[in-house]
């Protein structure tokens, strides 16, 4: 018995699943950064050879919560291993194009 | 044989009723798990344990990411008469290197015969130097196994359980818990001084299974009293506090246990729009343990959850260890807060009730020892103290420990005569126990434990310090969570900004640890014993007291 609890409590967000256009590079890069500036505990702006942790801040409870923060905006799921390869804002940035590219059709 | 007094008896017992688990998956995925279901996948996995070689006592490694898996490769383990070791899996462990490092070092310490995980993880785990036979098998494969009539009988007595207690690379300890120890645990946990568990209760935990909290206090108590509870993963509570109170809410649940810092996360990033959306009248017992607890982060909690229906009295301080499998004592009354002279405190280790105004340190009683348990306070040198004199927490009865894995010496050290040393430091007073400090070296930071050793080693060959010019600690703040501080000797030669920046990502990347202060120091301001060891307990009072530095560098 599967049901997905998330859909039944993510808030609607301005990219709900539904949306027709699939949502250019641009602004998926303008959104990620604005996240990771918001979230961030140091007023560094988020460059793409930033470092989550060593530059931005970061902490492993952090970097849990930017993940729910980008899949509630993105309407994505993150799977988790990829998460132990990131380490830049530039690699968030291309994991969350990606993503949004092979599950944007899903909905 | 499977009776009640083995953890796979318990669960052939539980399983005759109708009840069972209901886990949540990172991703949101929900199972039902009847304990009647979960019965006949562990009577076949652990056939499948059997056919692969494994013979009883042997240890087998769980480094398991999933809910629904590791719990019903934990119980296959135990129905094989085998020796489950959990281990943090990856994602929580930190970078790839570093899970890869901790688990090859856990995996030769645990001389595990074989470790048991998924096809996901099993690549990023570092097998080439473990020692061999290490079998590596996958949780897929226990489904299909040639199912056992009935669980392999071990004795009461036999090992249960190996936990690790931190991932301690310098000296990995491992805690051995035999049946009784782990099932006189859980049934005081259940009993009338812990949580006084009725049929109809239901549990919510979001707690990490390959931690005693999560996997003892949680899972097995659920199973050994054959009740319903809601196991979600770490990971979903921490990217979204707020499906932790929901949960909770949906269910109806009225057993939750969690650190301090995670009440604390709620009151940060659960919004109105959310809270107003919970229905907690129905949580009588919100349990707050494993690290320092805060009395003002409890109040504003029981403030702001007001409106969604919860109520203070539900809050249960708790003391333990997993050395004593885990649950010392469980607060019966709630939330009872010793205000005690500051200045008493520290200078003469008593505690002396103050009046309104003047400084004190608040301190939150945890409750009285279970039945056919003791606990004192003693002195350094082992003299019982009277109330409210500060001394070291000990502890007796069946749910300490048998010892430490392969570790005589560490066993010797925190055993004498059946008492059980927690490192710890309190007081009593009409028979309730406080807990002020420690006195091991011993970092806590969000329930999980660093060992000092481990983060001066993994520092000591950044660039521009000086030999063994490194030192670690915490400042305990009691009722705040410890301020981690490094101090530092460095070489003249180079800015100070770098190094700082350097070490504390060394430790960021090798730990998972965040520094709170580091203090750069010039040469031979740590002191030192007469063979060059540093001693870290006189830097750290030497900070407290102001006088480590004169006029030294500081850096927030």
């Amino acid at each position: 018995m599967l049901y997905n609890l998330l859909d039944t409590l993510s808030e609607p967000t301005g990219h709900a699943s539904g949306a027709d256009a699939p949502l250019p590079d641009a602004r998926i890069d303008a959104d990620t950064r604005e996240i990771l500036k918001r979230l961030s505990r140091k007023p560094v702006d988020p460059t793409p050879e930033r470092e989550l942790m060593a530059d931005l801040g970061y902490d492993s409870l952090l970097v849990m919560e930017l993940v729910g923060e980008l899949e509630d905006h993105f309407d994505i799921a993150v799977p988790l291993n990829n998460l132990t390869h990131i380490r830049t804002v530039g690699q968030i940035v291309d994991e969350v194009r990606r993503l949004v590219a092979e599950q944007g059709q899903r909905a | 044989m499977t009776g009640r007094d083995t953890v796979a008896g318990t669960l052939a017992r539980s399983a005759q009723g109708h009840r069972g688990l209901t886990t949540i998956e990172h991703d949101g995925r929900s199972t039902e798990l009847s304990f009647e279901h979960l019965y006949r996948r562990a009577l076949s996995g652990a056939g499948r344990l059997i056919a692969e070689g494994l013979r009883p006592g042997d240890r087998v490694a769980l480094v398991i990411p999933d809910v629904s898996a590791f719990i019903e490769a934990f119980f296959a383990v135990q129905t094989a008469g085998l020796v489950p070791v959990p281990l943090v899996p990856p994602a929580q462990a930190g970078d790839v290197a570093t899970f890869g490092r901790q688990t090859r070092q856990l995996l030769i310490a645990s001389r595990a015969a074989a470790v048991l995980t998924t096809a996901d993880v099993a690549p990023l785990l570092d097998l080439p130097d473990v020692p061999r036979p290490l079998r590596l098998l996958f949780v897929d494969a226990l489904a299909s196994g040639p199912a056992l009539a009935a669980p392999v009988p071990v004795a009461a007595t036999a090992t249960a359980l190996l936990q690790f207690t931190s991932g301690s690379t310098a000296a990995p300890k491992g805690v051995v818990l035999s049946h009784r120890n782990l099932l006189t645990n859980v049934s005081n946990i259940a009993g009338p001084h812990g949580l006084n568990v009725t049929p109809d209760d239901v549990g919510v935990s979001w707690l990490p299974l390959y931690h005693d909290m999560g996997l003892i206090g949680m899972l097995l108590t659920a199973v050994w009293c054959g009740n319903h509870a809601v196991i979600m993963s770490p990971v979903l509570f921490l990217k979204r506090p707020t499906l932790w109170l929901d949960t909770i809410s949906r269910h109806r649940a009225t057993v939750s246990f969690a650190p301090n810092f995670a009440y604390e996360l709620c009151l940060r990033r659960v919004k109105p729009s959310q809270i107003e959306a919970l229905d907690l009248s129905s949580w009588r017992v919100a349990g707050c343990g494993a690290e320092p607890i805060r009395p003002d982060t409890l109040q504003a909690f029981a403030d702001r959850f007001a409106a969604a229906g919860f109520r203070a009295s539900a809050f249960m301080p708790s003391y333990g260890l997993a050395e004593h499998s885990l649950a010392v004592t469980m607060a019966q009354d709630g939330i009872v807060v010793d205000r005690v002279d500051a200045g008493r405190l520290g200078h003469d280790s008593v505690a002396v009730p103050v009046q309104n105004g003047s400084p004190a340190v608040r301190i939150v009683g945890c409750g009285r020892p279970f039945p056919d348990h003791e606990v004192r306070i003693v002195s350094e040198a082992g003299m019982p103290l009277p109330d409210r004199h500060v001394g070291h927490v000990i502890a007796r009865g069946a749910s300490v420990m048998r010892g430490y894995f392969d570790d005589d010496d560490a066993t010797t050290a925190a055993l004498r005569d059946g008492w059980l040393d927690t490192g710890d430091l309190g007081y009593m007073t009409d028979g309730v126990l406080f807990v002020c400090g420690r006195t091991k070296d011993v970092i806590i930071r969000q329930g999980r434990k660093y060992h000092p050793p481990d983060l001066e080693s993994a520092i000591a060959d950044v660039d521009g310090l000086r030999p063994s010019g490194v030192v670690v600690f915490a400042v305990s703040r009691i009722d705040e969570a410890d301020e981690v501080v490094a101090v530092l000797e460095a070489r003249a030669s180079l800015t100070t900004d770098r190094v700082v920046d350097a070490v504390r990502r060394r430790v960021r990347e090798t730990a998972g640890l965040e520094i709170d202060r580091v203090v750069v120091a010039p040469p031979g301001t740590i002191p030192r014993t007469t063979s060059g060891k540093v001693r870290r307990g006189e830097t750290r009072a030497r900070l407290e007291a102001g006088t480590l530095l004169t006029g030294g560098n500081l850096t927030p």
